[in-house]
């Protein structure tokens, strides 16, 4: 009896065993084609993101499912196999193009906005950066099943397309799109514009490690489109959200009074660029002295040289140094940051609202309460973010000087495929930049320390002058020393710059009533420079986030301060509030992402860019799953973390609403600037704080 | 000799020594010669058109007068590319009507499982060896270099399709000369005069060309290639347009 059982359930697996190889036999081509595509996507996820694996792979296999299927609809192996290999060819070309845009933009993973950026991707483009791993393993497995999927179609049993399968067919392809729409449902129905509480708890890391490549392209497209709509709500709550607190004053609060203003974003630059120090950057400066090659004190002398006004500019006693200050994200983000105090979730400000009312900017904000004019310098092209129209129309400046405007009055155009020189725009724009006959709000965004990091005919004179005084010297078949070097070459011209301009402001008088503050808008990612320099490569590493770590000094006037170093954590975010409180300007709080550098209320960075939230001890996209964590942190300090992270995200939702809604436009505005006059009033300004007893 | 015409004599061919092999060669029928020494002129003519083209850059003053600047190369590589496909055309038919060869047909033997295997695993090998010798950074993402602005990659792109295009000339002339030398000199086994002269006459010329004109970075890079382009083109039975895109894709990754 018992072998009568064992027999016939032989009998069952020996049939099924036929019947499956029959069936792969007559499908050999599409049981090729999901290995192949899942094998090329996860080459992809894994690199770049280092895992070979999808925590959520439904969107893409429901993907690869419906190919199949659709493949079943088709008579034979030829037509089969022409459809296999466009899927194959679409995943692993869509794979490439994100690939690529996640390597040259040091980790961004598509979101639906970045659409917008596509013009100006294309000309920041400046290298190909192809993954070989990638690259090797698609190419093979496309060469592979390209040629022995065409030879077998002549030996493999022909396919049967018979009538009752079709139906069969096209129920399971009706049912993988149901199944495709409803995994794209669920993966967005969390999303509440209302409260966005729900991305510290997220599954969401951040990578291509959750829903692959194609996948997140496809979620993005239907978040986008279909998940991004903001509720706009109560209008009276969210006025008195607004309006609901004001800033309160520090110790620091109104020392610029009545000062001029200028703010200077440094594309990419790093302390690295000209301090020595050989635990947080083991690779920059500090190489020439573990070489054996000078003395750390020869070192230093010669950085001095090379870089006299930015230690002129570190070392006043006028300038206040924050840091510990951290910045991840890109250059149009950072520089609206810092004018704005704010941005929204989901969008690009610069392309998604060119016509929206902000009078809270720091230009709309200056000339409302003293009529200041703001001009805005850049030395890349106007057209680029779209500054030419937003910096006008929408942040409040009175004229945006781009390069093109430069090119005209040097009669030069420019280096060709060469960044601008800075020390150019300042010497060619100074008497604009800072005019001596009246009060001004100056911004300037610079390119020079722009990657790619290449040699440059137009930075000759500094490579000279690095190997005179034999520091950074050019390493054959060293690409990360040499990428350093060119970097560092770079930031001498933004030295020449900064020089330029504290010469005419000492020159004209207008030094000791002028507040400057000059921010790094990003760390060096370009080739991994900021990487190699501070050795840090993974968050594996003991303090992961000082790889973000960027300068912020702000030089107040001539004011005797003592040259303060401010050890608290600040971000890009803190540069609007902390400059508003110097000058003595009440600001409305919630508007606010940051807080001044002299309050001792905590700091978090969230970055749009990246989607991860940052303090300098702990580095996460979701709570439930921390990136990095500072060794000796506590339980007490995640909890305060994570209390500042949701008020923050509070914070972005209402600000959400503001931009979707263009909240400020007409009479808004009015009542605004009445509002911020009102509380800007001598008899409503705040106590100015013992300006000794500031946090350090 | 191809292997077609081999299985017909093999019996006789077989018993074949060097010593003979004059009086093989006197015993071809002279209108088979007459047909060899078309195809050979054909082979020289072809390498010869591909050589002088390169004196068409010294039309670039004219071509800077349509488009001053990197995409005037752009032009140059397309008014190449179309005086190349006229010549292949009218070769092509030439040859097929005075020596029975079509050079661009497809050809009937079919490469066997084995030796695409083999093929695929030659262009990978060649691919990774290249790619490490780079730091495992791709020949084109190296080629394409820094400051890569729109124009530079058309440029860079028109680079590659006129190396495809020498590439396809370069092909043409070793399938000609490997038909014409089939038949002149006949062997028990197969000489590869085609693999030899792409390896000899066309690597070694584009090379000094490559060397002494151009500002090219890496010619003997692409000398060694012509060398992988030889092993395919023998190891897919010289199918033309197999070695051909087997080729491309080799020379571009």
């Amino acid at each position: 009896m018992e072998n009568g059982h064992s027999n016939k359930f032989l009998n069952m697996l020996k049939r099924t065993g036929k019947a499956l190889l029959a069936f792969c036999k007559v499908n050999y081509l599409m049981c090729g084609y999901i290995v192949a595509a899942i094998i090329i996507e996860l080459t992809g996820v894994a690199v770049t993101s280092d895992r070979f694996y999808m925590t959520e792979p439904w969107l893409f296999l429901s993907f690869v499912i419906l190919v199949c299927l659709i493949s079943q609809f088709l008579p034979g192996h030829k037509s089969r196999y022409a459809l296999f290999m466009v899927a194959l060819t679409a995943n692993f070309i869509f794979d490439m193009i994100f690939i690529v845009v996640y390597d040259s933009t040091g980790g961004t993973v598509f979101d639906y906005a970045m659409i917008n950026l596509r013009n100006d991707a294309i000309t920041i483009l400046e290298t190909i950066p192809f993954s070989f791993t990638h690259l090797f393993v698609s190419a093979v497995i496309m060469a592979v099943y390209g040629t022995l999927g065409f030879k077998f179609t002549k030996i493999m049993p022909k396919p049967n397309v018979a009538r009752s399968s079709v139906i069969t067919t096209a129920a399971l392809t009706a049912l993988t799109l149901s199944t495709n729409i409803m995994t794209v449902y669920i993966s967005n129905e969390h999303y509440d514009s209302n409260d966005l509480k729900y991305k510290l708890y997220q599954n969401e890391t951040g990578t291509y490690s959750n829903k692959g490549i194609v996948g997140n392209f496809y979620n993005e497209l239907v978040r986008g489109m279909l998940f991004s709509k903001i509720d706009y709500g109560d209008e009276n709550e969210l006025k008195s959200f607004i309006y609901g607190k004001t800033t309160e004053p520090t110790p620091l609060t109104g020392i610029a009074d009545g000062y001029n203003v200028v703010t200077i974003l440094c594309e990419s630059f790093e302390w690295f660029t000209f301090l020595y120090d050989e635990v947080d950057f083991p690779n920059g400066f500090a190489k020439t002295v573990s070489n054996g090659e000078m003395t750390d004190a020869e070192v230093k002398q010669k950085l001095r040289e090379l870089y006299p006004n930015f230690y002129r500019f570190y070392e006043s006693d006028s300038t206040v140094v924050l840091n510990n200050s951290h910045s991840l994200e890109k250059t149009d983000i950072s520089e609206n940051k810092s004018m704005l105090g704010n941005y929204p979730l989901f969008q690009y400000i610069n392309y998604d609202y060119p016509d929206n009312s902000l009078p809270y900017s720091i230009p709309n904000v200056l000339k409302t309460l003293y009529g200041v004019e703001s001009n805005s310098f850049h030395n890349g092209y106007k057209t680029f973010y779209n500054r030419n129209d937003f910096h006008t129309n929408v942040l409040g400046f009175k004229s945006f000087t781009a390069a093109e405007d430069i090119y005209e009055a040097t009669q030069d155009g420019g280096g060709v495929g060469e960044r601008n020189l800075d020390s150019v725009m300042f010497d060619t724009c100074k008497q604009q930049m800072f005019p001596v006959t009246r009060r001004f709000n100056t911004y300037i965004t610079t390119i020079t320390q722009h990657g790619q990091y290449a040699y440059r005919d137009n930075l000759q004179p500094y490579y000279d002058k690095l190997d005179k005084a034999g520091l950074l010297p050019y390493v054959e078949d060293d690409a990360n020393a040499n990428a350093l070097r060119y970097y560092c070459a770079a930031g001498m011209d933004t030295d020449k710059a900064i020089g330029i301009m504290l010469d005419y402001l000492e020159a004209n008088d207008i030094a000791d009533n002028t507040i400057i503050t000059l921010f790094g808008d990003h760390n060096a990612y370009y080739q991994g420079v900021s990487n190699y320099a501070k050795g840090i490569y993974s968050s594996e590493h003991p303090a992961y986030t000082d790889l973000y770590r960027v300068p912020v000094m702000i030089k107040v006037g001539n004011a005797n301060l003592g040259n303060p170093i401010i050890n608290k954590f600040t971000c890009v975010a803190d540069i609007y509030p902390t400059v508003l409180d110097l000058l003595g300007i009440t600001m409305f709080k919630n508007l606010n992402y940051g807080v001044s550098a002299f309050s001792e209320e905590p700091s978090i960075l969230y970055s749009r860019a990246y989607d991860k939230f940052m303090t300098d001890k702990v580095y996460f996209n979701t709570l439930s799953k921390l990136i990095y964590l500072a060794p000796g942190t506590d339980e007490k300090y995640l909890g305060s973390v994570e209390r500042t992270a949701s008020a923050l995200l509070e914070k972005i939702s209402h600000v959400n609403r503001i931009f979707a809604y263009d909240y400020f436009k007409g009479n808004k505005t009015d009542e605004f600037n009445t509002r911020l006059k009102t509380i800007n009033e001598p008899s409503n300004a705040p106590i100015t704080g013992d300006k000794d007893g500031y946090y350090v | 000799m191809d292997k077609h015409s081999t299985a017909d004599n093999s019996a006789q061919q077989n018993k074949l020594f060097p010593a003979e092999l004059c009086s093989a060669a006197s015993a071809v029928p002279p209108e088979q010669k007459r047909k060899a020494y078309v195809m050979l002129a054909a082979a020289g003519v072809t390498l010869g058109a591909l050589f002088l083209s390169r004196l068409f850059w010294l039309f670039k003053p004219l071509l800077d007068m349509i488009y001053y600047g990197t995409l005037s190369e752009v032009l140059y590589f397309l008014a190449l590319a179309i005086m190349f496909t006229v010549y292949v055309v009218f070769l092509h038919r030439f040859v097929k009507r005075h020596c029975g060869y079509g050079v661009l047909s497809r050809g009937k033997s079919e490469v066997g499982t084995l030796c695409t295997l083999i093929i695929i695993a030659i262009g990978a090998t060649t691919f990774f060896c290249i790619s490490a010798g780079f730091g495992f950074k791709v020949k084109i993402e190296v080629e394409m270099g820094a400051g890569v602005t729109i124009a530079t990659a058309l440029t860079n792109i028109a680079v590659y399709v006129y190396y495809g295009l020498h590439l396809w000339l370069g092909l043409i002339a070793a399938a000609l000369f490997q038909h014409a030398m089939g038949i002149l000199v006949p062997t028990p086994r197969s000489i590869p005069w085609g693999a030899i002269l792409l390896v000899t006459v066309f690597g070694l010329i584009e090379l000094i060309l490559e060397l002494y004109t151009t500002t090219h970075v890496y010619p003997l890079l692409y000398y060694g290639l012509t060398y992988v382009y030889a092993t395919v083109y023998e190891l897919s039975k010289r199918s033309f347009h197999l070695t051909f895109w087997a080729c491309v894709v080799i020379m571009v990754l």
